[in-house]
């Protein structure tokens, strides 16, 4: 029986511009690799926040319309040593729009825990030749944040893996 | 015949930095475990600052470490479509374990604060 499994891992980011390359070996009994998902955890500094409009700003309100730019935390890039060579290339962004045409942002201004829509990893399929996987990290963080900082990035493979157990459902 | 029920299972965090764990137990007459979220008195605070691990009869679904923001659906997404799926799964002796970990993270502040598993479940309704 094959059954959908997780494969975590993190590491830390403490200078800006960091680049970092480790690589991630996967159980024996993966046979797929079906998806990937990143997390993103700041232990220390503080993120630059938009300059105006919202509640609290000292300026008059008004619809949001312009957009933003968001920040980029970082990039991952991940290697397979088979075939597939560079299968996926992702960016930690730190979403500044989540308000963005929202006309009740005046009284609810929107953020990102409560009207982020829904999250769901990003789909791949790596049949798993090979038992490792090369990660390439790159920190841009400091372009959006003041003085030093520290992260955890996550990341989450999600895996097929084989397993001998009794059916799950009829 | 099933039914569709939702659970709703809470667990309060009451320290910051530490784990919490728990173990709730379904009623007999569960048949299926359908999805399952996770909602928090303090939204900001689930987002950035927790991580959980996720046990079924006995049967790690989501590993530690695993965000909760992942399980977290914003107030634009639709109620039909906001549990996280799992397929299918046999609630088998019903035990559904959730290790907490509650870690500091820049962007939010500490206060004690609550967080509420839900399941979207199926039951028998004829004993």
């Amino acid at each position: 029986m094959k059954r959908e499994r997780l494969v975590i891992d993190s590491f830390v980011i403490d200078k800006p511009k960091q680049v970092k390359i480790f690589e991630v070996s996967i159980p024996r009994e993966v046979q797929h690799i079906i998806g990937v998902e990143l997390g993103f955890n700041l232990t220390e500094g503080t993120i630059l926040e938009d300059p105006a409009g919202g509640i609290g700003s000292g300026t008059a309100w008004e619809i949001p319309l312009k957009i933003k730019p968001s920040i980029c935390a970082g990039e991952l890039r991940l290697q397979s040593f088979s075939k597939a060579n560079l299968f996926y290339a992702g960016e930690i962004k730190l979403d500044k729009n989540i308000d963005n045409g929202n006309f009740a942002s005046e009284f609810f201004p929107p953020k990102v825990y409560t009207h982020q829509s829904q999250t769901s990893e990003v789909k791949i399929k790596l049949t798993c030749k090979n038992r490792l996987i090369r990660c390439i990290y790159r920190d841009k963080l400091n372009d959006g944040i003041t003085g030093g900082y520290k992260y955890i990035v996550r990341l989450y493979l999600w895996v097929l893996k084989k397993e001998n157990e009794k059916k799950e459902m009829k | 015949m099933l039914t569709p029920v939702k659970k709703r299972y809470d667990i309060q965090i009451t320290a910051a930095n530490q784990s919490f764990t728990q173990t709730f137990e379904l009623d007999k007459n569960i048949q299926v475990i359908k999805g399952l979220l996770f909602t928090s008195d303090k939204d900001d605070l689930l987002y950035y600052r927790g991580t959980q691990r996720v046990e079924i009869n006995n049967k790690e679904y989501f590993p530690d470490n695993y965000e909760s923001k992942l399980f977290m659906s914003g107030i634009n997404v639709p109620p039909s479509t906001r549990y996280y799926p799992l397929a299918n799964v046999n609630p088998g002796n019903g035990l559904v374990k959730i290790s907490y970990q509650d870690k500091d993270d820049g962007r939010s502040v500490f206060a004690p604060y609550r967080v509420s598993l839900y399941l979207d479940c199926e039951m028998e309704d004829e004993l």
